[in-house]
């Protein structure tokens, strides 16, 4: 098969839903994140395997014959013309002790650090301005990192417990 | 060798003897990864269990900078990478892993090569070469310990024998792809009112003429005319396309998932006949049609001009176990605004947070919402208003425009 160039979410469903397993004779993937996470994504794939292939028995019409053949999609309506109804929003501070447990979550050992700004978490070439409605994000280089390495600036806007991003809803900016 | 009380050393264990789970992979505690649950699951018996061998056909360390490139402190870094991973993939047994790249190759502004185009600073004149070329700190590494053979962990899938039937499916106008929605989008107005039309292509790469039904699942499509099952023959090396009707019926904004099944097994003598019509061929509406491809209307998001710096940026939420998702969007910015839309099912686990269980978005409690942001040069001003989490339901009649 084709490599997987992506941990192991909808893209990856979707081809497992449209049967091409069932067309390969080996599991092929890339890996591209920290080393602490190789086998985070190995074990994630092998999970996803399992799991996919076990809701694909559950989809699979009873008693179908031998060589049936599928193809699998979705519709969605127009995009236009829509009533919005707010399920949530980032206007909540989190608290200090979301904050705190971000602030200290654990980081691989190239991963910038990050610092409180407000109720921001930063690396230290970013500042956030709160503008009418949203954020202004500065960046001024690259960030510091153990040993130089070159990783992506970043802001980080904690949430209040009890935040959810509920199925069916979306993240619009 | 030293080894915890009950462990056994990777060597031990053959393919044929490795245990249901891999033994663990020692990795410091803030890496930790849990085992995911395991799932019970009735295999039908006509799906046979077999082995895929796991390849990793691109390994490569990320975060090499232009500049760091060249110094010893970058090329270390580098080599820690491939420390780091060679003990993972001998522990979980993956065949064919293949560190990227050999070749110097700058990749924008990360570089991935393992061999150099020039010493690093101090080297002396008995560096190690490969033609013009230095040899990596890293490189050495990946040599010393590909040398040593460890035993390969095959997973064991089941899976139903391939079909010679394949299914496509091609949108007509007014229908177009989404990619990060795994699905197709009805634009303007027409999901409200008249249908649009797309074509099933059906393929037969079996040597023998095949005959069986065509079943449509789900509510947000028809044949053509109406009908939702299609007796057919399929000779070999055909191409046959059979138009359908696509109408989402949501009052709200979310996917309406649809199925083509080829079910192989006895049909009535011809003519063709649509179940739930009563008449056969084109009289019954049901359009069965060969004809090549009209061309497809995608739609794809637009992309910079290959080479031309911009700024990009990326929105994530982290999650509480550590995760990190997107929706496979690198934003672009620009000087006037822009609208961006992810659903919820579209967020996908990303590299540089965390892989761990449970790996869907919608099964993890997000905890921030995260920002990555890849300037083309400093300093850079990236500005982001109205974000908000929604629903999107029809409008009551008088409320349309």
């Amino acid at each position: 098969m084709a490599p997987l160039g992506l941990p192991p979410g909808p893209y990856f469903e979707a081809l497992v839903r449209n049967d091409a397993l069932r067309y390969t004779e080996v599991f092929n993937y890339h890996f591209d994140g920290y080393d602490e996470e190789f086998t985070g994504l190995y074990r994630q794939f092998e999970e996803a395997v399992r799991t996919s292939l076990g809701e694909q028995v559950e989809s699979w019409p009873a008693g179908a014959p031998a060589g049936t053949a599928l193809w699998r999609s979705r519709f969605y309506p127009s995009a236009d013309g829509w009533s919005t109804v707010a399920r949530a929003n980032f206007e909540t501070p989190a608290g200090e002790a979301r904050m705190d447990m971000l602030h200290r979550r654990p980081r691989a050992r190239e991963e910038p650090p990050l610092e409180r700004s407000g109720r921001w978490l930063v690396t230290e070439v970013i500042s956030v301005e709160e503008i009418p409605g949203g954020w202004r994000f500065r960046v001024e280089g690259w960030p510091p990192t153990s040993g130089g390495a070159q990783r992506a600036p970043v802001a980080e806007l904690p949430l209040p417990v009890g935040w959810r991003m509920p199925a069916g809803s979306l993240l619009s900016l | 060798m030293v080894t915890q009380p009950g462990a056994r050393a990777a060597s031990e264990f053959s393919p044929r003897t490795l245990p249901a789970r891999p033994v663990a992979v020692p990795l410091p505690e803030p890496f930790a990864v849990a085992a995911a649950p395991e799932r019970s699951v009735a295999w039908p018996a006509d799906w046979p269990a077999r082995e895929l061998p796991v390849f990793l056909s691109e390994y490569g360390y990320g975060s090499l900078s232009k500049l760091a490139r060249h110094t010893r402190e970058g090329r270390e870094n580098q080599r820690k990478f491939f420390a780091g991973v060679a003990p993972q993939i001998r522990a979980l047994g993956i065949e064919g892993a293949m560190a990227f790249v050999l070749s110097p190759y700058l990749d924008d502004q990360q570089e991935f090569g393992l061999l150099m185009d020039a010493p690093l600073p101090g080297t002396d004149s008995q560096a190690e070469m490969w033609g013009n070329y230095w040899v990596t700190p890293a490189l050495a590494e990946v040599q010393a310990k590909g040398r040593e053979p460890f035993p390969a962990r095959r997973w064991t899938v089941r899976t139903p024998p391939p079909s010679t039937v394949a299914i496509d499916f091609v949108a007509g106008k007014g229908l177009g792809m989404a990619k990060n929605y795994a699905g197709y989008f009805l634009e303007g107005e027409h999901g409200r009112s008249i249908p649009v039309e797309g074509e099933l292509v059906m393929y037969q790469f079996g040597a023998e003429s095949v005959t069986g039904w065509l079943e449509l699942e789900g509510d947000a499509w028809t044949l053509a005319g109406g009908g939702r099952r299609l007796a057919l023959r399929l000779i070999p090396g055909e191409r046959r396309v059979i138009s359908v009707e696509v109408r989402p019926r949501e009052k709200r904004f979310v996917a309406s998932p649809v199925t083509a099944w080829f079910k192989p097994g006895p049909i009535p003598e011809e003519p063709v006949v649509a179940q739930g019509q009563g008449q056969s061929g084109e009289s019954s509406g049901v359009k069965v049609v060969t004809k090549e491809r009209q061309g497809a209307t995608y739609r794809e998001a637009p992309m910079p001009a290959a080479g031309q710096p911009v700024h990009v940026f990326e929105p994530y939420f982290r999650t509480e176990n550590g995760n990190l998702y997107d929706a496979g969007s690198r934003l672009v910015p620009t000087e006037a605004w822009q609208a961006y839309f992810q659903a919820a099912e579209n967020f996908g686990p990303a590299f540089f947070g965390r892989l761990q269980h449970p790996r869907r978005f919608l099964d993890n409690v997000p905890v921030s919402l995260v920002f990555h942001f890849h300037p083309a040069a400093f300093p850079a001003v990236f500005d982001v208003r109205s974000a908000q989490v929604a629903e999107y339901f029809e409008p009551e009649p008088a409320e349309r425009r």
